[in-house]
């Protein structure tokens, strides 16, 4: 899915959130839990928290509004288990899922009438006890949240997570010009941000 | 090349995926091209940044809990249709009217809570009335779709409005009408198509 | 609005003449059976009528259904079953007549035949798809589900339950306890209560009713008007929210005092009945009855 690399080694004293001991999440406990199993779902919600997460917090750029949709796609997922055929890896059929639910959740009336408040809350991409993280990939991440609705759903499923332009439009009912354009607008509007 | 054609292939020229005469006809551009070569700038001065960025973020609490107090609630709350027992107390100087039996004291769940058990016997019932469809005849099941959806768009708008007002105990009943009212349509059509 | 004026004729009319379209036929069947036995219809296609009477028996009028299918009736004193098995649902199916015992407890169930119910005093569970139903009488008890079709009733009994996702429900001469809920279609309630709730998402309710000292009214739409008329002389407190929609009171001499959020409260009378009147989007009416020729005691 990815066109990138995964992240790169990082100084020894420390290590980024989601490295803890990874669980193997095999077939059956997909399989196991599709049978109606809360505790093989609760080991893939301990193996793909960390990813889907990641994915709202950078999306929506609130850590509260991530943390309610990480649970909603939790719980669409465990709706829809019987629908995973097994053709894809899970987490890929999961991201789906989530990305689905993320652009839904901004779909509903209400949300649109609300001014969409981005959170400057840099405690979100930080443990606590972590020593104060080196430059670029912190303040990426800050970058991503001030960036405006459109250009950060576009940066975040293209250069984040590795979407086409066709995916992307086909998921976010945006044309695939459209999709590029604010690719471009996002990528200047970070550089902005990142190059003082 | 155009500024279009050199967009497209951008990302292609950066990871040296374009053949010699492409790269030749893009740097061409670059040359004479302002705006592509600040494209192309941002682009590569990202690619650092976006490699770095952890695929994987902890949410700052465990989210489990609440997921599966959704997936799986302790006690399913069905409430019987009709208003059940009715208790008059007079008091000295008024009469007050207590009715029991009709809804859970739980004023104070947050909203999700409040909702999930109705959206578990609604799945659940939908479910059954999903499988027995063939029992029921074509205007039975336009005239249940068509009363769902009135009542789904009535379940939204009054989500909506108790999270623009969370501490409204009216919005709260309307909310949880709306949700039995679902659950007691999809428990008459599954009668019929049981019984029929 | 237009629609509950014409359904209100429309019950009135229907209630006042036979309302079965088909009339029964073929031999009648008797039986003997104690006065509150158990009585058991289905018939899904056709028409149901049951006419309470004074004797111990139990009389069924109904040919066969045309082009096969069976009309059993068998029991003994204590419950009697009377099921039409049709086959395949035929387009015109049997046309059912029963005398009953007034006491006798029923049990209806068809599809899109209508039924009507007389002069029964027992407890009556009637459900259809799409056929109407139309009650007569002072039952004990009534439940009374459909799908699509109308329910007009006209029957003050104990406790009334009455169901419908698209049908107009219509009660006249309401008492006791009533309960009516509906998704898109409009209630209509005329009558004087203990309790009554009335609930729908986007059909109209109209309510014209006294309600007991200490007895309470609920009326909630999602986005239909609410209009509650009270009789002259009525003593009723008043709570009316709409979220979205306008309250209006147009009774002399009650002044509407905001109490929560966007609630306000109307204290007519004495007060001492309960009405609440819930929107998020509906309009909210409070209008003062016409004084009515019989008055309710």
């Amino acid at each position: 899915m990815g066109v990138h690399a995964d992240a790169a080694p990082f100084p020894t004293g420390w290590a980024p959130a989601g490295s803890r001991p990874h669980l193997p999440v095999t077939d059956l406990v997909v399989r196991r839990a599709q049978a109606g199993d809360a505790a093989a779902f609760a080991d893939l919600y301990r193996a793909h928290a960390g990813r889907i997460y990641a994915l709202c917090l950078r999306l929506e750029g609130d850590a509260a509004r991530a943390e309610e949709l990480t649970q909603d796609v939790f719980v669409r997922a465990w709706e829809r288990l019987g629908t995973f055929r097994g053709g894809s890896a899970f987490g890929t059929w999961l991201h789906r899922l989530a990305v689905n639910v993320v652009l839904q959740s901004r779909r509903s009336l209400w949300r649109r009438a609300k001014r969409l408040v981005v959170t400057d809350d840099p405690s979100a991409y930080e443990r606590p006890g972590d020593p104060p993280s080196p430059g670029a990939r912190l303040d990426l991440d800050k970058a991503i949240a001030g960036l405006p609705a459109g250009a950060r759903t576009v940066f975040v499923l293209h250069d984040v997570e590795g979407y086409t332009h066709q995916e992307i439009a086909a998921t976010a009912g945006i044309a695939e010009g459209t999709s590029k354009a604010q690719l471009f607008r996002a990528r200047r509007l970070l550089r902005e941000a990142l190059d003082r | 090349m155009n500024c279009a054609e050199v967009r497209e292939r951008l990302d292609a020229f950066l990871e040296g995926r374009l053949d010699a005469a492409a790269r030749a006809g893009i740097e061409e551009h670059l040359a004479a091209c302002v705006e592509c070569r600040q494209d192309l700038d941002a682009a590569r001065f990202l690619l650092g940044p976006r490699a770095a960025l952890p695929r994987s973020l902890d949410p700052p609490t465990d989210l489990w809990p609440r997921i599966h107090e959704r997936i799986a609630p302790r006690r399913m709350r069905w409430l019987p249709l009709a208003a059940a027992a009715l208790l008059l107390v007079a008091t000295s100087s008024a009469v007050t009217l207590l009715i029991t039996g009709r809804a859970p004291a739980d004023e104070t769940a947050a909203v999700p809570a409040l909702e999930q058990s109705y959206i578990e016997q609604a799945a659940a019932l939908s479910g059954i009335v999903e499988r027995e469809r063939h029992h029921l005849a074509p205007g039975t099941i336009e005239t249940l779709e068509r009363n769902l959806r009135i009542i789904d768009r009535a379940i939204a708008d009054s989500r909506a409005a108790l999270e623009a007002d969370p501490g409204n105990p009216d919005l709260r009943m309307l909310l949880r009408t709306s949700h039995e009212q679902k659950v007691a349509l999809l428990e008459q059509a599954t009668r019929i198509a049981q019984e029929i | 609005m237009r629609r509950t004026a014409c359904l209100l004729l429309a019950a009135s009319a229907v209630l006042a003449l036979r309302p079965a379209p088909l009339v029964a036929q073929g031999p009648a069947r008797r039986f003997a059976v104690a006065p509150d036995a158990s009585v058991r219809i289905v018939n899904l296609v056709g028409s149901v009528r049951v006419i309470g009477w004074d004797r111990d028996s139990l009389v069924v009028t109904g040919a066969p259904p045309e082009g096969g299918g069976t009309l059993l009736a068998g029991g003994g004193r204590a419950a009697v079953k009377v099921v039409v098995d049709a086959g395949p649902l035929p387009a015109v199916g049997t046309a059912l007549e029963i005398h009953a015992p007034r006491m006798a407890r029923l049990w209806i169930k068809s599809a899109t035949a209508p039924i009507a119910v007389e002069g029964m005093r027992g407890e009556i569970d009637v459900a259809t798809v799409s056929g109407q139903i139309s009650i007569r009488g002072a039952p004990s008890l009534l439940t009374a589900e459909s799908m699509d079709g109308d329910l007009l009733i006209e029957a003050p009994a104990r406790v009334t339950r009455l169901k419908t996702a698209g049908g107009a429900i219509v009660v006249t001469g309401a008492a006791g306890d009533v309960t009516a809920t509906s998704v898109s279609g409009p209630i209509r309630l005329r009558g004087s209560v203990i309790t009554g709730r009335l609930e729908s998402v986007s059909g109209e309710i109209v309510c014209n009713a006294g309600v007991a000292a200490g007895g309470r009214l609920d009326l909630q739409t999602h986005e239909a008007p609410i209009t509650l008329l009270l009789p002259p002389g009525a003593g009723v407190t008043v709570e009316a929210s709409t979220y979205g929609g306008r309250t209006e009171s147009m009774i002399p001499g009650a002044a509407g005092k905001p109490t929560r959020a966007k609630a306000v409260q109307y204290v007519i009378g004495s007060g001492r009945a309960w009405a609440v009147l819930r929107s998020l989007k509906g309009d909210l009416t409070l209008r003062q009855a016409l004084p009515r020729p019989n008055p309710s005691p």
